[in-house]
């Protein structure tokens, strides 16, 4: 269904599936396989990989040097990350426990494919109802919000999102996002966060909790395929297809509960594309009854054509390629955009915002 | 191969269509740019820098384009374009450009080059003793770099202090040095036959012309210093030359304060930072006069003991 024409970009996708084979790679190949690496942000996750199959230091000194500098990098945006949750579980010990998503709870539950994953901020889920009163608490302790409280961007979050503007403590450099739902309240998909709040489970800090196992994945497939313009994500699907392969050797039945869990979710749309993308494009080892037991979530012929062809194209990160292959991508990365925003609201409500982010941009308010 | 061996035409040449690349300390940049003075300029000022043609591994490819836009002709602009990520570098009038390849790679190696800890510091070294001159901007550490690497000395650095975080060396990043406003005459007084390229009025740190790093620096760049002494120097127009020593507690915190990455390097970094203080001894300079500086600390530096 997909085929490569890049040799570069085929480098950096062998290299995900197998680590031994940056070995491989002759000087100009290594460099080429380097830069795509750095722009896709899986640098220093392939080299935290490389350094545990022992073959860092096999490669040439300067590209060595180049990994370790990013690893550090990376360690340090953990750390940060880590301090922050450990502040945020001091904040709100008495008020609430706190469900981590995404990168935040990758890096609690030590996930080994994803050490050196690249996050900017911690993003947690509280009931709706404690929505303000956690808010509240992060503000006494010293959190402050970016926007400006009775600004068109606090109002457009509060009364479209699901989460509130970000919120970053006045001494530290990491934003918190609070959510009260993992897909924006006008999206036409919209999975009840009381069923993923009440299957949350503890981790190994107190008062801290993630996601159950079915539901990091399904999160993971909608952030991507749903909540996102997918241009240059092949980030992500690395997440979705790490997270596949750590859930099912962990926990036995996973495909089974993932499957009853799409459903109830009402997520089945980019669980399929999940699926199926990963697979083909990371040969994720999806069983065939799986795969069987999804076709009825796909789109019709039409959509499905479009969105095979125009995907990987989008997904992957740049490359130079031929004329008609450039025209093509920024074909497919300008149709992904308009259907993000499509699932994303209502047409009058886009246009509506559209408008008025375009009137303040005129008036120099942005 | 160095720049000196080309024609301005051909590094014209090279510049508009794949790009030259060129090694400056541990880094090779690629550089691409369709502006035909900046050619001229690079050949004098880049001209001890190797020219690579063989196939290396890039750190940062480097381009300086002209906006498509009404701004490509009247009152003509230049951007800084990177694959390594986005500065956020507004666009320069184009007769900037050189100004802005040095701020922009700057930003470049600030942002990526966490295999080292950096200090925002000057670096020289002589008689195979390593100096670090750590110090904020407009507190003289360009002009006193540029002064000792015309007196002799191996010139480092006059920005980054990289300290190799395995070696615990310094490694050598010879860049261009932008000497400020009266800095520019004074280096021309101290040593008439420094090389210092066209004068730019009115950047964002007033006016900056560029003094190019002695042959000497360039061709032993590969080369790592050990680290003996650390001053933090501070031009001051009413004192000719003073000297003080600064405890190691201290030399340690000031140093650890003035890294761009320390946070990011961690533990790593203040091993290095430790081990740097252990085996430095630490001062304070003040001064106002560079042939002064340069014979004390000549003296000073020859009346420590040989490496055991």
């Amino acid at each position: 269904m997909y085929s490569c024409e890049s040799a570069t970009l085929l480098n950096l996708i062998r290299s995900l599936n197998d680590i031994h084979y940056v070995v491989s790679l002759k000087s100009v190949e290594l460099d080429g396989w380097l830069q795509l690496a750095k722009q896709s942000g899986l640098l220093a996750t392939l080299g935290y990989r490389l350094q545990d199959a022992g073959l860092l230091s096999t490669l040439p000194e300067k590209a060595r040097r180049t990994i370790l500098g990013t690893m550090h990098f990376s360690g340090y945006l953990s750390q940060m990350a880590q301090w922050e949750i450990n502040r945020l579980q001091r904040t709100l010990k008495d008020v609430s426990d706190i469900v981590l998503l995404k990168g935040a709870a990758y890096i609690t539950q030590q996930i080994p494919g994803l050490r050196g994953r690249y996050l900017s901020d911690v993003d947690i889920l509280v009931p709706e109802e404690q929505l303000n009163y956690v808010e509240q608490c992060l503000l006494k302790a010293g959190w402050e919000s970016h926007k400006p409280p009775s600004g068109y961007d606090d109002y457009y979050y509060r009364q479209w999102m699901h989460e509130i503007p970000p919120l970053r403590h006045r001494f530290r450099s990491v934003d918190v996002d609070l959510h009260h739902r993992i897909l924006p309240r006008t999206s036409r998909l919209n999975p009840d966060p009381d069923l993923l709040l009440a299957t949350a489970q503890s981790c190994t800090i107190s008062g801290v909790k993630v996601l159950s196992a079915e539901d990091q994945f399904l999160h993971s497939c909608v952030h991507l395929f749903y909540d996102s313009e997918l241009k240059n994500r092949l980030r992500d699907l690395v997440d979705l297809d790490v997270l596949y392969r750590y859930f099912t050797e962990k926990y036995a039945g996973f495909d089974q509960k993932l499957l009853a869990r799409a459903n109830e979710l009402g997520v089945q749309r980019p669980f399929y594309y999940s699926l199926i993308h990963t697979r083909s494009i990371l040969k994720t080892p999806i069983p065939d009854d799986l795969l069987q037991s999804i076709q009825q979530f796909k789109p019709n012929v039409l959509v499905n054509c479009l969105m095979n062809k125009w995907l990987p194209l989008a997904l992957l990160p740049v490359d130079s390629g031929p004329r008609l292959h450039k025209m093509n991508r920024l074909l497919a990365i300008w149709g992904l955009y308009i259907r993000s925003h499509w699932l994303r609201m209502p047409p009058f409500l886009l246009t509506k915002h559209l408008f008025i982010k375009a009137w303040m941009r005129l008036g120099g308010k942005v | 191969m160095r720049f000196s061996d080309l024609s301005s035409s051909t590094i014209y040449h090279y510049l508009k269509t794949q790009g030259v690349v060129y090694q400056c300390g541990p880094f090779n940049i690629q550089l691409k740019a369709n502006i035909p003075f900046l050619a001229e300029q690079l050949h004098v000022l880049f001209a001890h820098y190797p020219f690579i043609e063989h196939d290396v591994l890039i750190d940062f490819r480097v381009n300086l384009a002209r906006p498509y836009s009404h701004r490509y002709w009247w009152r003509p602009q230049v951007l800084f374009k990177t694959a390594e990520g986005d500065p956020g570098m507004a666009p320069f009038p184009l007769d900037h450009a050189l100004p802005m390849l040095e701020w922009g790679t700057n930003w470049c190696v600030a942002s990526q080059s966490h295999y080292y800890l950096m200090l925002h510091s000057a670096a020289v070294e002589y008689q195979g003793k390593g100096v670090l001159l750590p110090a904020w901007p407009g507190s003289g550490k360009s002009t006193l770099c540029a002064a000792f690497a015309m007196r002799g000395w191996r010139m480092l650095s006059d920005e980054f202090g990289l300290i190799d975080l395995e070696t615990g060396l310094i490694q050598p990043i010879p860049k261009l040095i932008p000497l400020k406003n009266q800095s520019i005459d004074v280096i021309r007084n101290f040593a008439p036959d420094a090389v210092i390229g066209p004068l730019f009025t009115k950047t964002r740190k007033g006016d900056v012309a560029h003094f190019r790093p002695p042959l000497t620096s360039v061709a032993q760049s590969e080369v790592q210093a050990k680290p003996r002494l650390v001053i933090f120097p501070k031009y001051q127009s009413e004192t000719r030359f003073k000297l003080t020593e600064v405890t190691k507690a201290q030399a340690l915190l000031r140093l650890a304060n003035n890294a761009f990455n320390y946070q990011i390097v961690g533990k790593k970094g203040f091993h290095a930072v430790k081990s740097l203080i252990d085996e430095s001894n630490c001062y304070e300079l003040y001064f106002n006069d560079l042939d002064t500086v340069v014979e004390k600390l000549q003296q000073l530096i020859e009346s420590l003991p040989p490496e055991e």
